[in-house]
């Protein structure tokens, strides 16, 4: 062994100064401590519980908002047809116009053109005409024929447009203020059929709409409206009788996509 | 007084002089050597509950070793040499020149070596003890009491040790 460590061993026996140190003030000291220490591990275990919960809350808002995006659209009132996007605020881009150089039918024309396409699909049973024919507007030809019990009636509107169809009835999605957004369907020919959903803007009767787009430019708007007004009508064995309008619309949705595949088959 | 406390009120009065005598060898100063021996203890206080007592001589020469080791690094830009005079009043021996110029030369050691030299010669550890409370490799502990050594010789007086 060295004398280095002869020596350092004899740092061993030095004398001690008196200790100013007590147990008691060292266990109270120890107390303190160890109550800091709990404290911080409590602290902790809630800073952790916290975080795993505002992580899961953090983790879980992206996925809903995935599943609202990737949702599958709402069904749409015909099979085999499909729903059309709406982006908000859904106005309408009004894109269409008359084409100068494409002639309207006259109101006689277009009359007679909605009769044969409702009969076409009822067989006749409820629509007739009981008003005088409206003047033509420029731009469009306007008629309306009555639906018996359902004290309702169907107009048709033709006129054109520019574009393809499916450009059109693109631009028309929202074109009655609608966000639900209509729903469509391609004949073969290329003629679109899109139907809206139904339209409560008048208080005093429900409507329903369904726009054809034909490839040459012509466009036929056929409404369904229904009625709430008070009437008095004819009755078949003589004398007159009160009628309400029923609310409900005179076509269903099946009904009026056939009226505007008739429609689509004349031209 | 509790139980717990009583026992560690005798662990406390069996220790406290030894350890500060370590922590001295250390630092070379009895404020500061009383000062990490209490923070020591109060330390294996706060653990008192969760320390086998076949092993709190070991646990109390780890704490009062990080402790040194820790106010080092805190206060190394205030070190001070060793003081040439005592800063307590030391019963004077026949020995005391010796041990003081020991000290002295000890304090030019770097504290990481240092602490190997006291733990090995002063509390008069094995190697291995020494590398398990200053978590290395006994090789380590070797290598730095040898290179402590070497800078104690060269810095002690002739004197100290007579063969020199």
């Amino acid at each position: 062994m060295s004398d280095e460590t002869q020596a350092l061993r004899a740092l061993a026996d030095a004398p001690l100064p008196p200790a100013t140190t007590t147990v008691e003030d060292v266990i109270r000291r120890g107390r303190r401590r160890a109550f800091v220490h709990r404290a911080g591990a409590v602290a902790a275990v809630v800073a952790v519980v916290t975080g795993i919960g505002v992580g899961t809350a953090l983790l879980t808002a992206p996925t809903q908002e995935v599943e609202t995006a990737t949702a599958p659209p709402p069904e749409t009132p015909i099979d085999g047809w499909i729903w059309v996007e709406v982006t908000p605020p859904c106005t309408p881009k009004g894109s269409s116009g008359r084409s100068a150089d494409q002639p309207l039918p006259t109101p006689e024309e277009a009359q007679t053109l909605l009769l044969d396409a409702i009969d076409t699909v009822d067989g006749g049973e409820r629509a007739y005409v009981s008003s005088a024919l409206e003047k033509p507007a420029i731009g469009h030809v306007k008629v309306a024929v009555s639906m018996g019990e359902a004290r309702g009636s169907v107009q048709l509107r033709v006129t054109h447009y520019s574009g393809t169809p499916t450009q059109q009835a693109d631009d028309d999605a929202s074109v009655y203020d609608n966000c639900a957004g209509p729903s469509r369907t391609v004949l073969a020919d290329g003629t679109v059929l899109q139907l809206y959903p139904p339209d409560r803007t008048d208080s005093k009767r429900p409507l329903q709409h369904l726009r054809v787009y034909r490839p040459g430019g012509r466009l036929y708007v056929v409404t369904s409206a229904g009625s709430t007004e008070f009437r008095t009508v004819e009755s078949p064995g003589g004398g007159v009788r009160a009628e309400v309008g029923s609310g409900r619309l005179p076509l269903t949705v099946d009904e009026l996509a056939s009226v505007g595949r008739e429609l689509a088959a004349v031209g | 007084m509790r139980a717990r406390d009583q026992e560690f009120a005798d662990f406390f009065s069996a220790r406290f002089d030894a350890t500060r005598r370590v922590a001295y060898a250390m630092c070379g100063s009895w404020v500061d050597a009383e000062e990490i021996t209490q923070n020591a203890f109060v330390r294996v206080y706060a653990r008192w509950a969760k320390i086998r007592l076949d092993t709190v001589d070991a646990y109390l020469r780890t704490v009062v070793t990080r402790v040194f080791l820790d106010t080092k690094r805190r206060a190394r830009a205030r070190e001070q040499a060793f003081a040439d005079v005592p800063d307590q009043a030391v019963p004077p021996d026949h020995s005391s020149h010796d041990r003081l110029a020991m000290q002295a030369a000890l304090m030019t050691v770097p504290p990481g070596q240092r602490a190997v030299l006291v733990l090995r010669y002063v509390a008069d550890l094995s190697i291995d003890q020494v590398a398990e409370i200053l978590g290395c490799s006994a090789g380590t502990v070797k290598s730095q009491a040898a290179r402590g050594l070497a800078t104690l010789r060269a810095n002690l007086d002739p004197a100290t040790t007579g063969n020199r």
